[in-house]
C-alpha cells in the first residue's frame, strides 16, 4: 500500500494516523506541556508532596497558580495551557463532590485519575476538537496511602514514586532517579527538601527559589491537602543551603586544547 | 453577413472591445500594487560615517548574523557586551508581522523587534547583524542583496547564529529532555574550515533569513558557517544562549570577548514575553 507523502506540518485532524503511526496533534500538544514551569512530585509512606516553579506575567501581577486544591486528599500541579488546566481541575472537583455525596466517601485517586484518562482520550479522537494541553501531577492520600500520579495530553496516566513535568523538567527527574530509593523513609521535611533541590536544578544558573516563585502542597496521614504560598514557603527554604551565582567563565584557551565541546555533540 | 438567401443582415461583432472603465481598473491594480510594493520595500539605513564609505563597498572581513532572540541575546550578552562596537546601522521593513519597523529614518527604539548592525571599534572590518524583527518571505532577498551589496565580497567570512523550535526537528529517534537545546551546523561549499558541532541532518530544512543568508553565499562562493540551536522553550532563555558557546571560539580570534560573564548579565537578557506567560502555566 503505498501512502501519501503529505507533510506532517499540515496535518491538523486529529484523528489522521500518519504513516509512522503517529499522532502529531497529540505530540504537539505534548510539546505544549513543556512550555509551563517546572514542577515536582515524590512520596514517602506517609505523605504526598508537590513542588512548583510559579510564573508571573509581569512585577505588577500576582503569580499564576500551579498548585490547586481538588479535595481534602488531593491535589493537583499543572504545566501546560492554564485554561485546559482550569476546566480539568474542575471537572475532578465535581467527580470529587459527587463521590462523597452519593456514597458520602472521598474518591480513591486511582478512580479519578482513570476518569481524567477517560475525558481527555475524547478530543484525541472526534473530528474539530484538540487534546488538553496540559499535564498535570496528583497528590492524593486514600486508603492505599500516598499517590502520585502523572497524566498526559496523551490521556495516558502513570501511577509514579516520584516526577517531574514541565520545562527542563528533565534534569529535576535525573535528581530524582538518583536519590529515589531514599524517598519512602524519609520525613515530611527531607522530603519536601528532596523537591526543592530537584525543581531548583530545573532553573538557570541566575535564578534561585525564592518565596515569590515557589508553591508547596502537602497531603498525608492525618493531613489534609494544604498549599504554602509566599511567606509559608519561607521555613521549607531555610534548610536549603544557598545557590552559589555561577559565573558563567569561558576559558577560550582551554576551548581550543581541547575537543570537549566537538565530542559533546 | 449574407444569408442562404441573397438576404444582407447586419450582425453584431462579437470581438472583444476594452472599455474606459475596465483600464481604470487595471491602473488601479497596478497602483495599489506599487503602493504594496514601495511599503513593503527593505531600507537599509547606515550612520553618516559608514554612508559615506559606502560609495566604494564596506570593508568587511567576518560578518556574524544572529536570527532569533536567543541567537541575538548570546551575541548581546558575550559579544557586545564589551562596550567597544558601535550602532551603525539598521535595516528598516515593514510587513504584516513587522508593523514596527517602518521608520527609515529614526532607529528603533531599545526591545523593538528589530535588524541591527554593529561595528567593531578596534577592529572594522568586523559587523555585527542582530536581526529579531520577522522578515518575510518576499522581503528575503531584498535583504540579502541590499546588505551584501554594501559588502566588499573579497575576503569575507558569513556566520550565522539561528534559533529554531525543536518541534521542527525531524528525526527518527525520540529527543531525550537531556538532550535539547542542541547545534546542528550548516556550511557553504566555500567554507574550508570545521564546524563545532554536527552537521544538519535530512530531512531538516532551513527557513527565512538564516536559509537566504546562506543561499546567498552559496551562489556568490562566500564562505558562510551557519549554527541553527534547536531549543524547545518559545522564550528568550539564558540556557538556550549559552549553548552558542562553541561559536565564540571563532569570535576570539577576531575580537576581545567577555571571558567571565555573571549571572545578572544573563538574567538582563532573558526576559519571559507576555504573552508565553500568560498562555501557559
Amino acid at each position: 500500500m503505498r501512502f501519501p507523502a503529505v507533510s506532517p506540518k499540515y496535518l491538523n485532524v486529529i484523528n489522521a494516523l500518519v504513516f509512522q503511526g503517529r499522532i502529531h496533534q497529540i505530540e504537539y500538544a505534548m510539546e505544549a506541556v513543556k512550555q509551563g514551569s517546572a514542577t515536582v512530585g515524590l512520596k514517602s509512606r506517609t505523605h504526598a508532596v508537590l513542588v512548583a516553579l510559579k510564573r508571573a506575567q509581569s512585577e505588577l501581577a500576582a503569580h499564576q497558580k500551579k498548585i490547586l486544591h481538588v479535595d481534602e486528599h488531593i491535589g493537583i500541579s499543572i504545566a501546560g495551557l492554564t485554561a485546559d488546566a482550569r476546566l480539568l481541575c474542575n471537572f475532578m472537583r465535581q467527580e470529587c463532590l459527587d463521590s462523597r455525596f452519593v456514597f458520602d466517601r472521598p474518591l480513591p485517586a486511582s478512580r479519578l485519575v482513570t476518569l481524567i484518562g477517560s475525558k481527555t482520550q475524547i478530543p484525541t479522537q472526534r473530528y474539530g476538537r484538540r487534546p488538553y494541553g496540559v499535564g498535570l501531577l496528583i497528590a492524593g492520600y486514600d486508603d492505599m496511602g500516598p499517590h502520585i500520579f502523572q497524566t498526559c495530553p496523551s490521556a495516558n496516566y502513570f501511577d509514579c514514586k516520584a516526577m517531574s513535568i514541565g520545562a527542563r523538567s528533565q534534569s529535576a527527574r535525573t535528581y530524582l532517579e538518583r536519590h529515589m530509593d531514599t524517598f519512602l523513609d524519609c520525613n515530611l521535611n527531607e522530603l519536601v527538601r528532596h523537591g526543592l533541590l530537584g525543581l531548583r536544578e530545573t532553573l538557570p544558573a541566575e535564578q534561585d527559589l525564592t518565596t515569590k516563585n515557589v508553591s508547596i502542597g502537602i497531603v498525608g496521614k492525618d493531613m489534609e491537602f494544604t498549599i504554602y504560598d509566599d511567606d509559608d514557603v519561607a521555613p521549607f527554604l531555610v534548610g536549603l543551603e544557598e545557590r552559589p551565582q555561577r559565573k558563567v567563565r569561558v576559558d577560550l584557551e582551554l576551548l581550543w586544547e581541547s575537543d570537549v565541546f566537538i565530542n559533546i555533540y | 453577413m449574407a444569408t442562404f438567401f441573397g438576404e444582407v443582415l447586419s450582425v453584431y461583432s462579437r470581438a472583444v472591445e476594452e472599455d474606459d472603465e475596465d483600464l481604470d481598473d487595471e491602473n488601479e491594480d497596478e497602483q495599489i500594487h506599487r503602493a504594496i510594493e514601495e511599503k513593503r520595500e527593505v531600507h537599509i539605513a547606515w550612520c553618516p560615517e559608514v554612508a559615506q564609505s559606502l560609495e566604494g563597498k564596506l570593508q568587511c572581513s567576518e560578518l556574524i548574523i544572529a536570527v532569533g532572540t536567543n541567537a541575538a541575546g548570546f551575541l548581546s550578552a558575550y559579544v557586545l557586551n564589551t562596550e567597544s562596537w558601535d550602532a551603525v546601522g539598521h535595516a528598516s521593513l515593514w510587513n504584516e508581522r513587522s508593523r514596527g519597523s517602518s521608520r527609515q529614518s529614526i532607529a528603533p527604539l531599545p526591545g523593538e523587534p528589530a535588524c541591527l548592525f554593529y561595528r567593531h571599534r578596534d577592529n572594522p572590518a568586523v559587523l555585527v547583524c542582530q536581526s529579531t524583527c520577522y522578515i518575510a518571505e518576499d522581503q528575503l532577498f531584498q535583504w540579502t542583496e541590499k546588505v551584501f551589496g554594501c559588502l566588499q565580497k573579497r575576503g569575507l567570512s558569513v556566520m550565522v547564529l539561528s534559533d529554531s523550535p525543536v518541534a521542527e526537528y525531524k528525526t527518527p529517534d525520540y529527543l531525550y529532555g537531556s538532550a535539547v537545546p542542541f547545534l546542528r551546523s550548516l556550511k557553504s561549499s566555500a567554507s574550508k574550515s570545521q564546524a563545532l558541532c554536527p552537521a544538519l541532518e535530512q530531512p531538516n530544512i532551513l527557513t527565512g533569513l538564516p536559509a537566504a543568508v546562506l543561499s546567498h553565499c552559496q551562489v556568490h562562493q562566500i564562505p558562510a558557517v551557519l549554527y541553527q540551536c534547536y531549543t524547545d522553550v518559545i522564550s528568550p532563555d539564558s540556557i538556550t544562549m549559552e549553548t552558542y558557546k562553541p561559536a565564540l571560539l571563532c569570535l576570539s580570534k577576531l575580537v576581545k570577548l567577555e571571558p567571565c560573564l555573571s549571572a545578572d548579565v544573563l538574567r538582563k537578557f532573558a526576559i519571559i514575553t507576555e504573552a508565553q506567560s500568560n498562555l501557559y502555566t
